[in-house]
């Protein structure tokens, strides 16, 4: 049975009174997954997984960073097999939007071809930084319309789109690393 | 209660369930991203091989048959433009183009100035087209989207959970879910607005405005605009409408067991 109410009263008569029961936005954050469960949905025929943690060669650091960003860090990733035959891999990577840091994965055939993009872990807010109104101002007219919904253990998503085009930038960053360095040579 | 997030129409789709073991809830959750997925593929202006670029390259006077989903949507944007004495606009993607929201596509047929609701025939899944129209859809198919989505979920044996496709939300069973809103003065800033029982949620919000010129401060334009209703497409329509109309949408509002609630410029508030 459809029912829906108001948490607002209607003889509230402004923003002002709305913001007494306004919670913090960097309170919300949500865990997803796992990099080991984004593998085990993606390969559900593998034998074996390994995780690989790849030193990456300065020019390769460069390329995989945010445009402004410092080079990024080693890459964590899980390789699939099933018997001697790599199955393909999945690499665990972070963005930071304008409001939010998102951890996502990436799980790629052996032909690099990618299978799914998950989100492991969402966090609102970038501590101090959010609070400061000169950060803030940069989203006056680029904000999405966002809703968002804080259950029992603050569960939510927001600041949605200018998020989900960071997380597209690098699963585009991600799959140009990995034709660069195909798991099949690797295998041979 | 299990959780998984993609990025997909250009948002982030959360899908929660409870009460299911964690095989049948991949199950559930692959089978409500896949929904999610083929509406973005069938209801893109920036994919040339959607049905709605397909409608967007055709001359007066064809018919072309589209996806079951995409008739829907289309059959749902009518009645909403009709019910709203057209502030509901689905043919508003020139001016997208114009102002340079949307990509122009190279091989649409330059659109008329008929409105898209009777320049576009419907019957059954067959489109005729009376007079070129450039459809964008927007907030409405995320709607679709995520009622779809929780249809794929119930349909997998879910009995309870919810689906957040960037703000259009809908929850269903016996999850009660307190919705917050982001304050359009304050990003850093969450207001608890409302509960949802088996309902859904839209919000439009200043972002969307400032785009177009943000309103000054003193003004009563809206800054946000929140609507619940029976289902997420309504919801997000409906935000459109209310947008415009603001409390003369109050009795559309009512026939759609919906309600407003919206945050003014000058920071005064009006909910119905």
């Amino acid at each position: 049975m459809t029912s829906h109410r108001w948490l607002v009263s209607p003889s509230l008569s402004g923003a002002a009174l709305l913001a007494a029961a306004a919670v913090p936005a960097s309170v919300c954050a949500a865990t997803y997954a796992t990099a080991d469960d984004v593998a085990h949905r993606a390969f559900n025929t593998a034998t074996a997984f390994g995780e690989v943690l790849v030193t990456l060669a300065p020019a390769d650091a460069a390329a995989l960073a945010a445009p402004g960003a410092a080079p990024h860090g080693p890459l964590r990733t899980i390789e699939a097999r099933q018997g001697d035959a790599v199955l393909g891999r999945v690499v665990v990577d972070s963005v930071i939007g304008k409001f939010e840091q998102i951890d996502y994965a990436v799980a790629l055939d052996a032909a690099g071809k990618v299978l799914a993009v998950e989100i492991l872990t969402y966090r609102e807010g970038h501590g101090g930084e959010v609070r400061m109104p000169s950060w803030r101002n940069q989203f006056v007219g680029k904000t999405a319309a966002d809703a968002l919904h804080v259950g029992a253990d603050i569960a939510n998503i927001s600041g949605a789109t200018l998020s989900c085009t960071h997380v597209t930038d690098g699963v585009h960053r991600i799959v140009a690393w990995a034709a660069r360095h195909p798991l099949a040579a690797k295998a041979a | 209660m299990r959780q998984r997030a993609r990025p997909l129409l250009g948002t982030l789709v959360e899908v929660r369930a409870q009460g299911a073991s964690a095989t049948a809830f991949d199950v559930a959750a692959d089978a409500a991203f896949d929904a999610v997925a083929q509406v973005h593929a069938l209801m893109s202006f920036h994919e040339a091989g959607s049905d709605l670029r397909r409608i967007a390259r055709a001359r007066a006077g064809e018919r072309l048959v589209v996806h079951p989903h995409t008739a829907a949507v289309l059959r749902s944007a009518q009645r909403w433009a009709r019910a709203s004495d057209g502030a509901f606009d689905a043919g508003c993607a020139p001016r997208a183009v114009e102002q340079g929201w949307l990509p122009a596509p190279a091989d649409g047929t330059p659109p008329g100035a008929l409105p898209f609701e009777d320049a576009l025939e419907l019957a059954g899944h067959s489109v005729h087209v009376h007079a070129p129209v450039w459809l964008d859809f927007g907030g409405i198919a995320k709607g679709y989207a995520v009622d779809l989505a929780v249809a794929r979920l119930r349909r997998a044996g879910m009995r309870t959970g919810a689906v957040n496709a960037g703000g259009d939300l809908r929850v269903f069973g016996t999850l009660e879910e307190t919705v917050h809103v982001r304050s359009p003065f304050d990003a850093a800033t969450l207001w608890p607005v409302a509960a949802l029982k088996d309902s859904a949620c839209a919000t439009s919000a200043s972002g969307a405005v400032a785009r177009r010129g943000a309103a000054p401060v003193d003004s009563p334009a809206p800054r946000s605009v929140t609507v619940l209703a029976p289902t997420a497409c309504a919801a997000d329509a409906l935000t459109k409408i209310v947008w415009q109309q603001g409390e003369l949408a109050s009795q559309l509002l009512r026939r759609a067991r919906a309600r407003a609630l919206v945050v003014r410029a000058d920071g005064s508030v009006w909910q119905s």
